[in-house]
């Protein structure tokens, strides 16, 4: 070991120390390198980008720069983090019970536009996986800034139950390439030239494969089948649901002349639950007058319960890559998705 | 941690939580007693609250007093459902644990 090697793994052992780092060791927020972090925005280190949940800490651009420091980030990295703590800390996305639940979920983060493509994001092989840097540490510095600004410890103020490994980066973008649709920041109405971020309560990705037959019924069949089981937040709030389409199931579905809009409505009429199916289950030993769901009280046994309010709620992306038939179905909580565009 | 060579990635400041303005007396209020307790089937925050109605209909007989179960799960933001109790109650007691 050098000498340079004994002083950086110090410093290393010392952000541990703080109490500053997810498990994974950091890279040290020296002042040289947030100095580095904040470039032309230096000037305005003292700016608070947003108060974050649960402590209400202030995000100043100081302390989202040193976060992403520690997380591994480039410079360029920066203004997606700063989009993505704006608006996950809007009040419709409700980040303080996302953050303080004893359920299991954590935001996802999809970056969208030309800046996802310039700071190398990845959306192919391997999309919501390792391997990429800046996936992996964008949506890294996310979850430090939670845990370091908002102060959502592990056993302090996030009780979470069991947990959910992508606290420590859950992060992708589309496969514009292969993707036969606009990328989701368009179709929520900003233009394909804006990059935007979005940002989802989730659970974790649960991989359908259907592979041996290629129409848009089968596959979708396949994954409204799956989507609709007892136990899930979407089961019995009916909030929104995303899914991660592989090219090759969104390409199947478009190339018989499907919409995007034509999957989700074929996946509202699919995915249900018979009545009598749900109840006494789930989370229906939590429905009180505040959130019992109207259907627990007028669906007769055999009714078919969608487990999304509209065919609008379920956000289909594309990622990953072009060969296997895959759709990784992300259950949700209560509140819905939030996009925002990001500021330069 | 003080090491003048680390940017600390620590809020230094947080937003802080506004006090409810606090009524002169409680008589002749509306008065919601919310049990708050994270179990929702063990019901111990009704004893504790049948204590607290008893004390404060002692002392301010003309008070009104009614039982709120806090949402355990909220499908809007938990700013929300405390309007919605500061707009129904003059005042608001919460049995809060575990």
């Amino acid at each position: 070991m050098t000498l340079t090697d004994a002083i950086v793994a110090d410093d290393v052992e010392a952000c541990f120390a703080a109490g500053w780092t997810d498990g994974l060791p950091v890279v040290p927020p020296t002042r040289e390198r947030v100095e580095r972090m904040l470039g032309a925005w230096a000037d305005r280190r003292g700016e608070v980008v947003c108060v974050l949940a649960p402590q209400g800490g202030h995000a100043t651009l100081e302390k989202v720069a040193a976060n992403a420091v520690m997380a591994g980030c480039l410079p360029e990295h920066l203004p997606i983090v700063v989009a993505a703590l704006k608006a996950a800390s809007e009040p419709r996305f409700s980040l303080y019970d996302i953050l303080t639940t004893v359920h299991s979920m954590c935001p996802l983060l999809l970056v969208g536009g030309p800046l996802a493509r310039e700071v190398g994001m990845n959306g192919g092989v391997n999309a919501l996986g390792h391997g990429n840097r800046a996936n992996a540490t964008i949506g890294r510095a996310l979850n430090l800034c939670f845990l370091n600004i908002g102060n959502a410890r592990p056993g302090g103020l996030d009780p979470t139950t069991i947990g959910h490994p992508g606290h420590y980066a859950y992060c992708y973008t589309e496969n514009v390439d292969e993707s036969p649709w606009p990328e989701l920041h368009v179709e929520r109405g900003l233009a394909a030239d804006d990059s935007a971020v979005t940002v989802y309560a989730a659970d974790a990705p649960v991989c359908v494969a259907e592979m041996g037959t290629p129409t848009p019924e089968h596959v979708l069949r396949t994954v409204a089948e799956c989507a609709a089981i007892p136990g899930t937040y979407n089961t019995f709030f009916r909030g929104e649901l995303w899914l991660v389409m592989s090219p090759e199931h969104a390409n199947v579905i478009a190339s018989a002349g499907w919409s995007r809009a034509d999957a989700q409505a074929f996946l509202f009429e699919h995915a249900r639950l018979r009545a009598d199916r749900l109840w006494d289950r789930g989370l229906y030993a939590f429905a009180d007058q505040v959130l019992r769901p109207a259907w627990l009280d007028e669906a007769e046994p055999g009714d078919l319960i969608p487990i999304v309010e509209s065919p609008e709620r379920i956000t289909i992306t594309v990622a990953g890559g072009p060969y296997g038939g895959y759709t990784s179905i992300v259950f949700g909580e209560i509140n819905g998705s939030v996009t925002r565009r990001i500021e330069r | 941690m003080s090491d003048a060579r680390f940017v600390d990635p620590t809020a230094d400041a947080f937003e802080p939580a506004q006090p409810a303005r606090r009524p002169d007396s409680l008589e002749r209020r509306r008065i919601g007693l919310v049990d708050g307790m994270l179990n929702p089937t063990a019901d111990w925050g009704q004893g504790l609250l049948d204590g607290v109605e008893r004390h404060l209909a002692d002392r301010f007989p003309e008070a009104s007093f009614e039982r709120v179960s806090r949402p355990q799960l909220m499908p809007s933001p938990p700013d929300v459902w405390a309007q919605a109790m500061a707009d129904r109650y003059e005042a608001l007691v919460i049995a809060a644990g575990d």
